[in-house]
């Protein structure tokens, strides 16, 4: 195995074998050499440990290190990613959707009525809900290559690259179902008494002439519409 | 770098007078405190100044010229060091270093390598000082807390 000291044991070899050779006459320099490569070995090891502890600190710092970038990147609430995280990924799958010419798809959500809930239940439960939705949001797009962010108050985005208009259209689908199943009472809104949700979708080819803005914002006409006729429904792009 | 020298501290020792040593804790340095009436030397917080030998000089200036003065009396040095660099722990060496030597001509010190019990890093780098020394007692002592 290599030695990050393998110089310095070169070294001490050679010194030790100078003390056989015989090259050394008087009894005296013998004794004196022999000091000076104990105290060589000695301080040999020491480096070794001075090293050590080095890695050791650099491991820790690292760790650190690593769970601040998770907290910059996480909404605290819901544990999904947070808006900054979400802008930053999108402006680099836009980038590698042009360069491949794939297709990239978002779907935005909107709890309906969560003023309301929050007006009835109180605030700590209004994060219960949250926390539910986002739970939701995340399990069912486990099995796609999606980045699910909360992206204001009781709004999510999701963001879907290689992924088309069909396939964004049913993951948009199995979410409402999913909420639906959840079947959280929610007293204070006409929808059944129940949480819903409304969603808008968009999917595009990118093209060099326009921004990654221009996919956020269509998402978020399709759920201006959703909510403008009757909320509980997911309405595209077109 | 803040050093007190109390004047008023100044105390009568094997003939020699000695200072109480205070450094107060920076972002980047530790708290020095050493005490010679109470034969209790202290190190504690951050280490990662700038220049490493330029602020341990006074440390190990006073420690040498401490281990002048003392004869049987009980020592205790604690170090409570959360993040150092690696200069410091060259110099942290050459610290313990000079107290094993004081105690292998017979003299009565013990070192606390103080660290919060989560803190993996500080036992496994107490560990590593520890390994360097032949005749110092270096307890390492865990704490719960802050």
């Amino acid at each position: 195995m290599y030695d990050v000291f393998k110089r310095e044991i070169e070294v001490l070899e050679n010194a030790e074998e100078l003390l056989i050779s015989g090259k050394l006459e008087s009894v005296k320099d013998i004794e004196h050499y022999q000091c000076l490569v104990q105290e060589y070995k000695g301080l040999l090891n020491q480096a070794r440990r001075l090293v050590k502890i080095a890695d050791l600190m650099e491991l820790k710092l690292k760790h650190i290190y690593q769970g601040l970038e998770e907290i910059s990147n996480t909404d605290f609430l819901t544990n999904l990613f947070n808006r900054r995280y979400f802008e930053e990924n999108l402006k680099k799958e836009w980038l590698r959707s042009l360069r491949l010419d794939l297709p990239l798809s978002i779907i935005m959500i909107d709890i309906d009525h969560f003023k309301e809930y929050n007006d009835t239940y109180g605030h700590s439960e209004g994060d219960k809900c949250l926390q539910n939705i986002a739970g939701i949001i995340q399990k069912s797009i486990k099995k796609q290559n999606g980045l699910a962010a909360r992206f204001g108050g009781e709004e999510f985005i999701i963001l879907l690259p290689e992924t088309d208009l069909a396939e964004v259209r049913y993951l948009a689908e199995l979410i409402a179902d999913n909420i639906a199943r959840l079947d959280l009472p929610h007293r204070g809104s006409p929808i059944y008494h129940k949480v819903s949700v409304s969603m808008g979708i968009a999917s595009l080819r990118v093209k060099e002439d326009i921004t990654q803005d221009i996919l956020v914002k269509m998402a978020d006409d399709a759920l201006y519409l959703a909510k403008a006729e009757g909320k509980n429904c997911i309405r595209e792009y077109a | 770098m803040i050093i007190i020298l109390s004047s008023a501290l100044k105390l009568q020792l094997g003939g020699k007078k000695m200072d109480k040593l205070l450094i107060e804790k920076t972002e980047s340095s530790p708290y020095v405190c050493f005490d010679a009436g109470k034969n209790f030397l202290i190190i504690q917080g951050e280490s990662f100044p700038e220049n490493a030998a330029k602020f341990y000089t006074p440390v190990l200036d006073w420690l040498h010229a401490y281990l002048q003065t003392i004869k049987q009396e009980e020592v205790v040095v604690e170090f409570e060091i959360i993040y150092f660099n690696s200069s410091t722990s060259k110099i942290f060496m050459n610290f313990f270093q000079m107290l094993d030597e004081a105690v292998a001509t017979g003299k009565n010190i013990t070192l606390n390598w103080r660290c919060n019990e989560e803190n993996e890093t500080a036992i496994e780098c107490g560990e590593e000082f520890k390994e360097d020394i032949e005749y110092l007692p270096f307890n390492i002592v865990l704490f719960k807390g802050v």
